[in-house]
């Protein structure tokens, strides 16, 4: 039969409508548009699904940096807790005594237990004790009986929490709807970008905070323990001048290098809603764009892990889960930015287990009169559990938990809900295809599925969802208002953005919304006196 | 707030006194005869002419939304001006005025937040005007016919008007009420024996008007809902009569 030209004018638009989605669907990191990259060579990306060596990425001429990298005994608390799927580093609990209890008490508190405290298995991290413990004990029940001594206030492990996004397919949605949806070009009209005297803190996996340049790791190769030079560089849409007092509390929480590099494309994302360089011509708009930030990096990620594990000569691939925040690193985060000048912390971090370490962390950075700004739990979908330290927000006043919503002002289908639900913000829903673009790192030069030698200098816009990209909105419109009201304190500034939420779903507060969604021109413009 | 309420009570009591001056006289005579009952019928007493006033005016006003105000001027009080025209003796001694008053403040906008106003430094123009519609009453001090003093009372109706700049739709507006006024005041003529003389006067006047302040924004969060207050005026004039 012969087919009408209409017929297979139909046919043919449907082949290639279904060529293009195919090509959108097997290279989604490369759709994004391109932005200007460092000068350096390009490289051949591994296949996704296999892990073969591919060219060793070439990076600038000079002499490459060492990375520091975490202690062994740390490492391989990492890969234990991946590969047991623990929400914890086994072999560490944390400790806080109290106040009244001098050196003696703590002495006996910890013998209590069969601890030495003057032995090298005892650190010290500000008013917190990292006890280790190699004799394989559970830290829940090792804490529990340090809980039970009189001179400790409290004694918990060393959880490890998580960041709250997921990476997305990028080719969806229309970029930064965000934005716009909440008005923010208004907003700017009022203040423009905010003032460079704010700092914000972003605890996180890391913002690269150096230069373009070649550093060397130990790797592995998939048969030896390599040593691995790899070009390194900061997000193009970021100006180094506009980072601040960088630290990495994943190597050491009492002395942490200065140096932070992203090795995981969160912290960059992150920082990047909260104030990447606007009106430059390149990428996208951030928030609060002439604040500076504060690099704390909180968390260790798959690469990290990879590279401290060859460093210690244990051979193979670390564990794909590899990773994550341990309290330890993000308290001690959350203290320094309080103690080194932030106005405001982002924390798009959270696990189940209940944190007294980190709500206490939380607290004494309110009370230095520190906004906290953090993300609600993606595990709507997972039973909904309580998360931690979002369940902690509607007690500090001063901080917020912040769900998150679409871009027709929906709760996004992962966004957990509960009493501790305070604010919403635009998370992203790849279900309704829309998530939130920033620029950082290209997916496929970190993919720890398909890649051995990866780079950290490439960047590209990303789409992402998630808590932990709805917070960060909140962190951009705190420090405006810290811009535009110098001596406000944490909890005016949660009353401001509370007040003037729109209310969205039930009336009135509620779990999925909390008290609605961010105004941020609302709350910039402030009242008159009716 | 209490050296308005002063003087008002001051201008009260003044008022009173002047009044009562020439009833205290005749009772100074208590111990004599009383006059006969039968005496020759009562003079009648002469028809007051109907007259004019007008006159422009300074205000203090002293307002009772007295935090809200002052987050907005570093004082609760108000300076104004404006203007009214009265119809004297429109019988007897009644007459009827028509008033308008306006007051301007260059405050910020902010938030209330614990009682205490947090000021976000975006500038905030309010404006206060007050149109007054009233009835009174209104008498010369006998041996100093060239005082006169007055009370009225009436209508008030108030607009509040909130400017700021780059507004969006709905930021910059006025919302008016209705409420009333009450007024007790002086007036000294300046030409004793002109007909048409030139005065000056004082008056104290209190307003209340609701329906205006604590739905929202800054009254809303001190809980003021009155845009009225006490306020002091002066008051420079002619007076006609026919």
């Amino acid at each position: 039969m012969k087919t009408p030209k209409v017929s297979r004018f139909v046919l043919v638009l449907f082949c290639v409508t279904v060529a293009a989605g195919a090509y959108v669907l097997a290279a989604p990191q490369v759709l994004g548009q391109r932005v200007p990259q460092a000068q350096v060579p390009q490289i051949t990306v591994p296949t996704i699904g296999s892990r073969l060596p591919g060219n060793r990425p070439q990076g600038p001429a000079g002499a490459p940096m060492q990375l520091p990298v975490m202690s062994e005994e740390l490492v391989r608390a990492y890969m234990e807790a991946a590969e047991r799927h623990l929400d914890y580093l086994p072999g560490r609990v944390l400790v806080r005594f109290k106040d009244t209890a001098d050196i003696a008490g703590q002495t006996r508190a910890l013998s209590a237990i069969g601890h030495d405290p003057s032995a090298s298995d005892v650190e010290r991290s500000g008013d917190l004790f990292i006890v280790k413990d190699s004799s394989g004990a559970d830290p829940h029940a090792l804490a529990e009986r340090l809980s039970r001594e009189p001179e400790v206030e409290y004694a918990e492990p060393d959880y490890l929490q998580h960041v709250h996004s997921t990476p997305n397919d990028p080719s969806f949605g229309v970029r930064q709807w965000n934005l716009q949806q909440l008005n923010f070009p208004r907003a700017w009209d009022l203040v423009a970008g905010g003032d460079s005297n704010v700092v914000v803190a972003v605890v996180d996996t890391g913002i690269t905070s150096f230069a373009l340049q070649n550093v060397t790791v130990s790797t592995w190769s998939g048969s030896a323990i390599v040593s691995y030079t790899m070009p390194v560089g900061p997000s193009p849409d970021f100006t180094l001048s506009r980072f601040v007092s960088p630290r990495d509390f994943t190597i050491s929480t009492t002395s942490p290098p200065a140096i932070v590099m992203d090795t995981q494309s969160h912290g960059t994302h992150v920082a990047g809603t909260i104030g990447e360089n606007t009106n430059n011509g390149i990428a996208f708009a951030g928030i609060a764009y002439n604040v500076r930030i504060m690099p704390l990096k909180a968390c260790q990620s798959y690469w990290d892990v990879q590279f401290a594990r060859s460093a210690a000569g244990i051979t193979g691939f670390a564990p794909l889960n590899s990773g994550g925040c341990p309290t330890s690193a993000t308290n001690a985060a959350i203290r320094f930015a309080a103690d080194n000048g932030a106005r405001v912390i982002n924390y798009s971090i959270g696990g189940t287990s209940p944190n007294t370490t980190i709500r206490d962390a939380m607290s004494y950075a309110i009370s230095k009169g520190v906004f906290v700004a953090m993300s609600n739990g993606n595990d709507f979908e997972d039973g909904n559990p309580t998360t931690y330290p979002a369940s902690y927000g509607p007690g500090l006043n001063g901080a917020m938990s912040v769900a998150s919503t679409t871009r027709v002002d929906t709760k996004a289908y992962y966004s957990s809900t509960g009493a501790q639900t305070e604010i919403a913000a635009p998370g992203g829903d790849s279900k309704q295809g829309n998530t939130i673009w920033q620029l950082t790192l290209l997916f496929a030069d970190i993919n720890e599925v398909s890649v051995i030698f990866p780079r950290f200098d490439r960047y590209a816009e990303s789409g992402f969802q998630g808590t932990s990209m709805a917070s960060p909105h909140v962190a951009g419109l705190a420090a405006l208002l810290v811009s535009q009201i110098p001596n406000i304190t944490p909890a005016q500034i949660e009353f401001i953005i509370r007040t003037t939420a729109k209310d969205i779903g039930a009336a009135g507060r509620d779990d999925s919304f909390g008290y609605g969604l961010i105004q941020p021109r609302a709350a910039l413009f402030g009242q008159g006196i009716r | 707030m209490r050296t308005p309420l002063i003087v008002l009570v001051a201008a009260v009591v003044c008022v009173a006194s002047g009044a009562a001056t020439p009833a205290l006289a005749g009772q100074g005579g208590s111990t004599q005869k009383p006059p006969a009952q039968t005496a020759k019928p009562k003079p009648k007493t002469p028809k007051l002419p109907v007259g004019f006033r007008f006159f422009g005016a300074v205000e203090s006003m002293s307002m009772t939304a007295s935090d809200t105000f002052e987050a907005q001027n570093g004082s609760p009080i108000l300076l104004g001006y404006g203007a009214g025209a009265e119809v004297l003796n429109i019988w007897k001694k009644i007459f009827l005025r028509v008033g308008y008053s306006t007051a301007s403040v260059d405050g910020t906008r902010g938030f209330v937040i614990d009682n205490e106003f947090v000021s976000n430094g975006i500038p905030l123009k309010l404006g206060v005007q007050n149109f007054e519609l009233g009835v009174g009453w209104r008498s010369y001090i006998k041996k100093h016919q060239w005082i006169a003093w007055y009370f009225s009372g009436g209508l008030n109706m108030a607009t509040n008007s909130q400017e700021s700049p780059d507004p969006e739709p709905g930021d910059n507006d006025s919302v008016s009420g209705n409420g009333f006024v009450g007024t007790v005041g002086f007036e000294f003529a300046l030409q004793k024996k002109a007909k048409h003389p030139l005065f000056v006067g004082f008056e104290g006047a209190y307003r209340s008007v609701g329906g205006v302040l604590g739905e929202s924004g800054i009254s809303e969060g001190f809980g003021e809902t009155d845009l009225g207050g006490f306020s002091i005026r002066g008051l420079v004039g002619l007076r006609f009569r026919k």
